[in-house]
């Protein structure tokens, strides 16, 4: 495999680890813990560094990991005193962590090499040349071994727990009464999205990783409302967003990490806009529809009504309904044209009357 | 150090500067966490990084006006975008938050590559953006923060009243004629303009605390709104200046992480001993409601009419308050929103 | 919460034709009168969500100087129906007009009380300060309330009982207590239209008797009244106008000839029974809700024994109701609302 080859598949496989990891953080509403956790890993990685008195990956992993549960064990323990909503908690626990990482870092470790920056930033392009060494050998680039496998949990994790994690997201209280022990459940979740952020985080950096958890599931939501397809889809628009993201950054020549999010962006801004029945498109068609469709039938039941009474001529003339149903001209025009294209009306001699189709049509909109 | 605060002058420009944050960023968070939109200030100050980038890019220009004017607008499009997305979509607000954030710090990232490219001697700076640079406010910037955040506290002190109803009933605001989404665009509007200004002294990473910790520590000195904001502003400008003073006579600290850990401290105690809902005077009650427990009760009944937000049910859920506060559940809404 | 299943039932019940007040072949009555435009003319209401429609083709005429309950199982559109009058939620066809005129230049003439669980309690202020944003409306931008308007303020709070917690934090109030304090609000809205989204929701005892009597003297004023009711056994009491909903309009008029057990039956499809009145054990209290309803209203003997059945919004039986307004102490009835369903109804959602 050529360094291309293994930047582009590091990509895919954080993408299909986060989509994974990301599906159930995004159903139960919990996005921005994701921020705040990956967020939080400095310290994590600094105390890490202090406790084994040097850089050693695994103690910093877990590190990491555990700062990350630390957040939302401290998050949640705002909001259960009752002094602090839940955003302001996530809002202020993550800040304060990183402020206490980069002060340790500048008043106690100033020789130390942890770059805040590359924290948030990642970076990808040297993952080709980060071998994982075991014993003298080399087994190729680490950090497909740390995505790979971390998708592997993932893919396990949810497997496993599927219908718990279901039932738990959807109703709590029934999955508590059911024995699932939703706080159980609920950290675990949460363990995996920090151990995942952890993995990630060292090839394509804090931002991107949250992008990756993210944005795919709330597009995959935006199109379809059952769970097994929303997770197919979330991996489908992660690997298309690295992917694409990924070529784009190779041939502009800026960063891979940015154009992956950019990439992200762009599916969800198209999906927004074009989804078939949540888009912003679909939904301005429909209201539109049912504005024409309404109009239509109140069209054809106010000729109803009148048929066959003396005032069946004045009613049934254009001109009147002006008045009667305080439409626009135009309105009306546009109206009795779509109504007599569906074979509902007929305009004769100036004035409206009903076809047998229209006049059935008008009895079952007053039978509904 | 009072006279190196005064004559010294990168220490003015610094403690005046985080100040002027603190103040601004602390009675506009009030709002924001009122709102229960804490987190619109993460959001928004990484939204603005690809604003600074085309501003510079733009422009060719370092002024602190252009690039917070670039700031500005990318911070207010991101909020249009987010609040676009709630009310068109089933997405809910942390995810929505979450896309902006992300994808547009993407797009600022990608942005300032190119910058880096185009002239490699003389880059933006991603980490003075990041973690701020109080330790470098000139006298123009401060002037500008200044000039800027006179503008937001004087218009909340205009609209006072209507922020207000905004905040708390936004329906019955509706009701009464109150141009409701316009004063709902002003306000955060407002947030944007607190936002650009902390960009400048703690940077995109810790300004959410900023805008968030004040407020959050005012709640508990006081149940009045007004109050609460006087607190926070205080609150604000008292962890700046700390912070700046703490930074500048220790050398190698950085003085935006030192902000918000004053901050974090000033929330934990007022967490523990605010005097209107602190945490240690609920249990002192408790103490003592125990100990009298073991006594005859004769107590009042009336006054026991509403113990204010006492303590927490024993056995309550880990993990329902968390997702208490969106209503019904995710994808499968329930009735629980339109009732009825 | 239960109803996640928020489908109403399919509209058409086989029913006959409905009865529309001002239905479409007669004249509307909007003109009829002169200067005495109807309170609330709604004509043709549509609203939907998404590809469901919540209200579907709604006329419904409101007279002057009446109490107008809204009934309807969940998921009716009541509230929607009140929101869409006040214009808070966007119409796809149709028009509401307020005492003759469109509801945007009629503002000013509409009270409105929102559902309890609406607003955050936690919220800093205290009730004399909610109520005086009911005058922020006639008060205009820049200016501040004065003495003026605390006075105003404390008159409304004294008519719902409630001047003595004008300086309490508003966390500190029970359900009860914070439904009173809406009504304050309203109260000083001062308007001759009220719209009110389930005041009786979670409420003590007291605080129901209280509403009522309210209601009673805002109608003796000649104000108009329209409230989304969910106890079909106190409305005939409480109420001399009704308006049956599940989507469609299925009947409105007054109380007497329009809250039949066919029309009821019509509204809540299946979900209704009809349950004996004998297993009730009799009444603790010789004015039990039983016996007042006997009193009044000739239909109650049949309605009385109409309970929704498998569904959260129906009050508790006679029993009940009374032994809890006994136990408890009047204005200390934080949430031991005496409904099983009534908590949820107000804080949920």
């Amino acid at each position: 495999m050529n360094s291309i080859q293994v930047i582009a598949l590091v990509a895919v496989l954080a993408a299909t680890s986060c989509a994974l990891a990301g599906v159930f953080l995004v159903l139960r509403r919990m996005a921005m813990m994701a921020d705040a956790i990956s967020h939080a890993i400095l310290p994590g990685i600094v105390a890490g560094y202090v406790l084994a008195r040097g850089p050693n990956v695994f103690v910093g992993f877990l590190g990491a990991a555990g700062a990350g549960l630390l957040t939302v064990f401290l998050v949640e323990t705002l909001v259960r005193s009752r002094r602090v909503k839940e955003d302001a908690a996530i809002g202020v626990v993550f800040p304060a962590l990183f402020a206490l990482g980069v002060f340790v870092i500048s008043k106690y470790l100033p020789n130390v090499h942890i770059d805040a920056e590359h924290v948030l930033m990642g970076d990808i392009t040297f993952t080709p040349f980060d071998p994982l060494l075991l014993g003298g050998r080399d087994y190729g680039p680490q950090a497909l071994w740390a995505l790979g496998s971390l998708t592997l949990i993932n893919a396990l994790f949810l497997t496993l727990f599927y219908k718990e994690l279901k039932l738990s997201t959807f109703d709590a209280g029934l999955a508590a009464a059911l024995g699932f022990a939703p706080a159980a459940l609920h950290y675990a979740l949460m363990g995996v999205v920090a151990v995942t952020t952890v993995g990630a985080l060292s090839a394509v950096g804090a931002i991107l990783v949250v992008a990756l958890l993210i944005v795919p599931p709330a597009t995959a939501s935006l199109l379809t409302r059952r769970l097994p397809p929303l997770i197919a889809l979330s991996l489908a628009v992660g690997v298309a967003g690295a992917l694409s993201g990924f070529y784009l950054a190779t041939l502009w020549d800026v960063s891979i990490s940015g154009m992956i999010a950019t990439m992200l962006g762009v599916l969800f801004g198209v999906t927004f806009l074009f989804a078939p029945r949540q888009g912003l498109v679909a939904q301005a068609v429909r209201r539109s529809r049912q504005r024409q469709q309404f109009a239509t039938e109140m069209l054809l039941v106010h000729l109803a009504t009148h048929e066959g009474t003396d005032a069946e001529a004045t009613e049934s003339d254009p001109a009147h309904l002006h008045k009667e149903l305080h439409w626009q001209p135009q309105a009306i025009r546009d109206t009795i044209d779509r109504a007599s294209d569906e074979g509902m009306l007929e305009e004769r001699g100036g004035a409206l009357h009903l076809t047998d189709r229209g006049r059935d049509r008008a009895g079952e909109v007053a039978e509904r | 150090m009072l006279h190196d605060l005064i004559f010294d002058y990168t220490l003015r420009n610094v403690a005046l500067g985080s100040a002027i944050l603190g103040v601004v960023s602390g009675v506009l968070g009030c709002f924001a966490v009122l709102r229960r939109q804490g987190l619109m200030g993460d959001a928004l100050s990484h939204a603005a990084l690809p604003g600074i980038c085309l501003a510079y890019l733009l422009t060719g220009s370092k002024t602190p006006i252009v690039l917070m004017l670039g700031a500005a607008v990318a911070g207010w499009l991101g909020m249009v975008l987010i609040l676009r997305v709630i009310r068109h979509t089933r997405i809910d607000s942390g995810s929505a938050l979450g896309i902006v954030l992300t994808v547009f710090f993407g797009i600022g990232v990608v942005l300032l590559t190119v910058i880096q490219k185009s002239n490699d001697a003389n880059q933006a700076g991603l980490d003075k953006f990041l973690f701020g640079q109080a330790a470098a406010l000139v006298q123009e910037q401060v002037t500008t923060m200044a000039v800027l955040g006179g503008v937001a506290l004087l218009v909340v002190a205009l609209l006072y009243k209507e922020f207000k109803l905004l905040a708390f009933d936004p329906e019955f605001a509706q009701s009464l004629d109150l141009p409701t989404r316009r004063l709902d665009l002003l306000l955060t509007g407002l947030l944007v303009i607190a936002i650009v200004i902390g960009l400048n002294t703690v940077g995109v990473v810790l300004m959410s605390a900023m805008l968030v910790a004040p407020a959050a520590a005012a709640r508990q000195w006081t149940n009045s709104l007004w109050r609460m904001i006087g607190y926070a502003a205080l609150f604000g400008a008292g962890s700046g200046v700390a912070g700046a003073l703490i930074s500048v006579s220790e050398s190698r600290l950085p003085t935006g992480p030192v902000i918000i850990l004053s901050i974090t401290v000033i929330l934990i105690v007022s967490l523990l001993f605010g005097s209107a809902r602190g945490v240690f005077w609920d249990w002192l009650r408790q103490q003592r409601n125990r100990r009298s427990l073991e006594a005859p009760p004769n107590g009042e009944e009336g006054a026991a009419s509403g113990a204010p937000t006492a303590g927490v049910p024993v056995g309550a859920p880990l993990a329902a308050p968390s997702r208490a506060g969106g209503s019904g559940t995710p994808i499968i809404r329930g009735g629980g929103g339109s009732g009825a | 919460m239960i109803n996640a299943m928020e489908a109403p039932p399919a509209p058409n019940n086989g029913g006959g034709g409905k009865d529309r007040p001002g239905g479409k072949s007669g004249p509307p009555i909007v003109g009829g009168g002169g200067g005495g435009a109807l309170p609330i003319a709604v004509r043709d209401l549509t609203v939907a969500y998404e590809d469901k429609p919540v209200l579907w083709d709604v006329d419904l005429d409101v007279p002057p100087a009446s109490l107008m309950a809204i009934i309807g199982p969940n998921g009716a559109g009541k509230s929607t129906l009140i929101k869409a009058i006040l214009g808070l939620v966007p119409a796809a066809a149709g028009d509401v007009t307020i005492f003759g005129k469109p509801y945007a230049q009629q503002r000013r003439l509409v009270g409105y009380v929102p559902q309890r669980g609406s607003v955050d309690w936690d919220f800093p202020t205290d009730v004399l300060d909610v109520v005086m944003m009911g005058l922020y409306g006639k008060i205009g931008w820049l200016v501040r309330p004065g003495r003026r308007e605390r006075q105003t303020a404390m008159d409304c709070l004294e008519q719902v009982g409630m001047a003595a917690f004008a300086k309490r934090q508003i966390s500190q109030l029970s359900g009860g207590q914070q439904q009173r304090v809406f009504l304050a609000r309203a109260l000083a809205q001062d308007t001759r239209l009220y719209l009110m989204d389930e005041p009786f929701a979670g409420v003590d005892a007291t605080t129901e008797r209280a509403i009522v009597a309210l209601l009673h003297t805002l109608r003796a004023d000649g104000r108009t009244v329209v409230v989304v009711h969910h106890d079909l056994q106190t409305a005939p009491e409480y109420f001399d106008h009704v308006a049956l909903l599940n989507v469609r309009l299925m009947a409105s008029g007054p109380m007497a000839t329009t809250f039949t057990p066919d029309n009821l039956q019509r509204t809540y499809g299946g979900k209704i029974a009809f349950l004996d009145k004998s297993p009730h054990p009799p009444s603790p209290s010789p004015d039990g809700p039983a016996a007042r309803v006997g009193e009044r209203v000739p239909l109650a003997g049949s309605v009385a024994a109409w309970r929704e059945v498998g569904d959260a919004c129906v009050a508790p039986t006679a029993g009940v109701d009374v032994g809890a307004t006994h136990a408890s102490p009047a204005s200390s009835l934080p949430s031991s609302s005496p409904s099983p369903a009534a908590p949820g109804e107000g804080e949920g959602g």
